[in-house]
């Protein structure tokens, strides 16, 4: 991987947080309305509203006040959250210890469900089994995953009470913490599963097509060794394009599922922000989820050069 | 005691009969070359013997290799014979090889499977094999973007001999190839046969190439073989009407004037451009382009550019065309410099000069009727004639390049390879351009059909008087076709003068190398008789 590649992808993904938090700070501090008018409410008293202001610093100009909140971001300050009167990097820091492995853990089952099963219906090609996991993907699509959550609570919480229906106990509670992930990471990592069997299947029916797993057969490989030791890994590109693309979507998801499921993560947070209108910690979490979304994709084109020698030439 | 014998064998997919009722043998040691034209059914050969056909084909008859027939034995049989006992080798060296995995690991593995042996013997051996097939100074840890088409081949025939099979078949295995290296492969296919007593099945739709190789030639039509014979003798013996036909159109040369010297129209003078790549603390890299390339048209006149692939025949036609601005030079047309940078003098320049594309199936459109894109180009006059006129244009184009009028309501894929490139010929004529730039047009065609649009050719610059310079790498249509030729090597034109005499007395030395490669099948043909 030349060194210019990284260089340049570096620099990419610097522009790209950049440009997220002028956006950022462009929609919620510039747009009409007085941000601590809409924080207070519309009765609160005019002291009370000039004192907000004063901390907010919404008497000095916009250049200012995006130099100090993004100078913030890079010192790791984020600012203090009015409902919680504390730093807003204390109440993320404790709930990404929850989103986090949720997100982690749904990823992981994902690609323990998609490319087996992909791989399993492309080898299988027209058979009842492909068409059985064509038919089943399709509906995994369509399903919304909050009515999946709730059906799995339904099931496994309610009727058969293995596993707890919501909540969370704390890290301290050691494996009582990890079961209330399971229900959760399922109801998110199914319908992302269901897309990206999808992809496994097209993307590997597609290379077993291609001339060089003919080759390999011709050397003498059999279908099955042909298509594990040639076709697998090609057919895995596209399918990291659509992980890297699925990865927002498992972030957004976390703000339903954690609703759901009752768990203190980001995505709580960030609702329960929204209804109290507690502007800071909106602006700086969100910051924090595009942080991330932007981290994986370039994380994701690093994978891409180490899976694709093509590519580590190319700046 | 034949190696191999296909009787009667058959074969169809989903209900299209490609394979009907094919007899072949091969003697050990044998060479035989399959000719015949695409969709003839050669390749299906090649693929019913491997046991590789996909998997809707149907087959019946025998394949007797070796004491069994293939056409019984089971998948686990088939996968011990294939690679061991018949070695592949495809037309498309460039997808042809894992593109994930280093060239080593892709031979090393033909040894772990029939030879059982550990990697790192299996890896010592490729090295050995790649040091064979002339890849000593290609270390085994490329991966196979790393390589030219050449080297790929080589690596591609490297797994095929591994395991020294007593049969080789190579299917079309330098049609995409240059000329010098395709000399090369055919060179070494044929030492290695040799080398490991193996029988070789060369398929091609190049007669010159199966005649200066092959110990007998087979013919094929609509997935039967019509006629089989001596290499030496088979010329001069044919029976059947196909292969007469196959090579009369081969050696066709179609009958045109050599155009009167005049003052030439079109002028390029020191034309350059070059590629750079960026790179990181370095000053940038120069890539491949045209350096100070000088070269003139006159009306009527067929001028040739030839060279391989990598000269810069491709850019310098895009420069031509004012499609890639140029570093420095300039292009004079009728006695006045072009300012490209002007559209109007880009837009005159187009008007003068149109170019017909080598792959007639991408150069169109698919979504558009063929007589949408043929009036075209008229959006380039100050004043396009009206629908109605244009219509009138497009039926006149399509009966004088030898189509009827209504291909003008066809779609790109309702026609054949030489249709659509008649189809791109009146295109390019459909507003009297002076110039034509033709990039490789007859080379994606069948002999047969190729003939045929050369002669279409001859008789269109005998009626409009316009000139063409033909792009290419195949030095008998040079021949055939051209009054003068530029030979470009590495951007640069290093040799020119009237198309006879630089074939017949070359004075650069790439010039002497790219014809002693060539294969001309006229000559092959009479040194052969006389042997």
């Amino acid at each position: 991987m030349s060194l210019l590649w990284l260089a340049r992808r570096g620099l990419g993904l610097c522009l790209a947080l950049l440009a997220a938090s002028v956006i950022i700070f462009v929609l919620m501090d510039l747009l009409p309305g007085d941000p601590a008018e809409i924080m207070l409410g519309t009765s609160a008293r005019p002291d009370t509203l000039a004192a907000l202001r004063a901390e907010m610093g919404l008497d000095r100009s916009a250049w200012v006040r995006y130099a100090e909140w993004a100078g913030g971001l890079l010192r790791g300050d984020f600012g203090k959250s009015q409902t919680y009167a504390v730093p807003v990097a204390e109440l993320v820091g404790e709930r990404l210890v929850v989103t986090l492995p949720l997100a982690l853990i749904s990823l992981c089952l994902t690609l323990i469900i998609a490319l087996p099963l992909g791989a399993w219906a492309a080898a299988r090609r027209n058979s009842t089994t492909d068409t059985a996991i064509v038919a089943i993907t399709q509906l995994g699509v369509a399903i919304p995953n909050f009515w999946f959550a709730m059906m799995l609570v339904l099931l496994f919480a309610i009727s058969w009470r293995w596993l707890p229906s919501g909540g969370f106990p704390g890290w301290d509670a050691g494996p009582r913490a990890a079961l209330a992930l399971i229900l959760p990471a399922i109801a998110l990592a199914l319908p992302q599963a269901a897309i990206l069997t999808r992809v496994m299947r097209s993307s590997l029916l597609e290379t077993l097509s291609e001339d060089y797993v003919r080759t390999a057969r011709a050397k003498g490989l059999t279908r099955g060794e042909a298509l594990r030791r040639h076709a697998f890994r090609n057919a895995l590109i596209p399918v990291l394009t659509i992980l890297g693309l699925q990865f927002s979507f498992l972030i957004a998801g976390t703000v339903v599922i954690e609703n759901v499921f009752s768990l203190p993560g980001l995505g709580r947070l960030i609702f329960q922000a929204i209804n109290q209108r507690d502007l800071v910690v909106v602006r700086s979490v969100v910051m924090v989820l595009i942080a991330f979304i932007i981290t994986v994709n370039f994380v994701v084109d690093i994978a891409y050069a180490l899976v694709d020698p093509r590519l580590r030439g190319r700046g | 005691m034949s190696l191999i014998a296909l009787r009667n064998l058959r074969c169809s997919i989903d209900d299209d009969a490609v394979l009907r009722g094919v007899d072949l043998t091969i003697a050990p040691g044998e060479i035989v070359g399959l000719v015949g034209e695409s969709g003839s059914g050669k390749s299906m050969t090649a693929l019913a013997i491997m046991g590789l056909l996909p998997d809707q084909a149907r087959t019946t008859g025998h394949i007797m290799f070796d004491g069994r027939d293939l056409c019984a034995c089971d998948e686990a049989t088939l996968c011990h014979l294939r690679g061991a006992e018949i070695g592949l080798v495809f037309q498309e060296p460039m997808t042809a090889l894992n593109p994930l995995q280093p060239v080593g690991e892709q031979i090393a593995e033909v040894f772990m499977l029939h030879d059982k042996m550990t990697h790192a013997d299996a890896l010592d051996r490729a090295r050995t094999l790649m040091d064979r097939v002339g890849l000593k100074d290609i270390p085994a840890t490329r991966y196979p973007h790393e390589l030219s088409g050449g080297q790929r081949q080589r690596v591609v025939i490297a797994m095929a001999v591994a395991c020294r099979p007593k049969l080789i078949i190579a299917d079309e295995p330098t049609s995409a190839l240059d000329v010098t290296t395709q000399a090369q492969i055919l060179a070494m296919l044929k030492e290695l046969a040799v080398e490991n007593k193996a029988a070789l099945l060369l398929i091609s739709h190049d007669l010159a190439i199966v005649a200066s190789m092959a110990d007998r030639i087979a013919v094929m039509k609509d997935g039967a073989i019509v006629e089989t014979g001596e290499a030496a003798s088979f010329f001069g013996s044919m029976q059947h009407p196909y292969s007469r036909a196959l090579y009369e159109a081969s050696i066709h040369r179609p009958r045109r004037a050599a155009a009167p010297p005049q003052t030439p129209f079109f002028i390029a003078q020191g034309c350059t451009r070059l590629y750079r790549k960026a790179r990181l603390f370095r000053p940038a890299e120069t890539l491949r382009g045209i350096e100070a390339v000088s070269l003139t048209v006159a009306r009527g006149e067929s001028v040739g550019l030839v060279g391989e692939s990598g000269s810069g025949k491709s850019t310098l036609a895009r420069a031509l065309l004012g499609l890639d601005p140029l570093h420095s030079g300039t292009l004079i047309l009728d006695g006045v410099p072009l300012k490209l940078d002007q559209s109007s003098d880009r837009r005159h320049l187009r008007r003068k000069v149109q170019l017909v594309f080598q792959d007639p199936y991408a150069s169109f459109d698919p979504r558009r009727a063929i007589g949408w894109s043929i009036a075209e180009p008229l959006a380039l006059l100050d004043a396009p004639p009206s629908l109605a006129a244009q219509s009138e244009m497009v039926a006149e184009l399509l009966r004088q390049v030898g189509l009827s009028s209504d291909f003008a309501t066809r779609y790109p894929h309702q026609m054949s390879g030489g249709q659509r490139q008649r189809a791109a010929l009146a295109r390019a004529l459909i507003i009297q351009p002076e110039l034509v730039v033709l990039d490789e047009p007859v080379s994606a065609l069948d002999v047969s059909v190729r003939a045929q649009i050369l002669d279409l050719l001859a008789v269109l610059q005998e009626k409009t008087g316009v000139a063409y310079l033909l792009i290419t790498h195949d030095l008998s249509l040079l021949r055939a076709v051209t009054d003068r030729v530029f030979v470009m090597e590495k951007g640069r034109i290093v040799e020119q003068g009237q198309t006879d005499h630089i074939l017949a007395k070359p004075e650069n030395a790439y010039t002497r190398s790219l014809i002693a490669a060539a294969p001309d099948l006229a000559a092959i043909v009479a040194a052969r008789r006389s042997a």
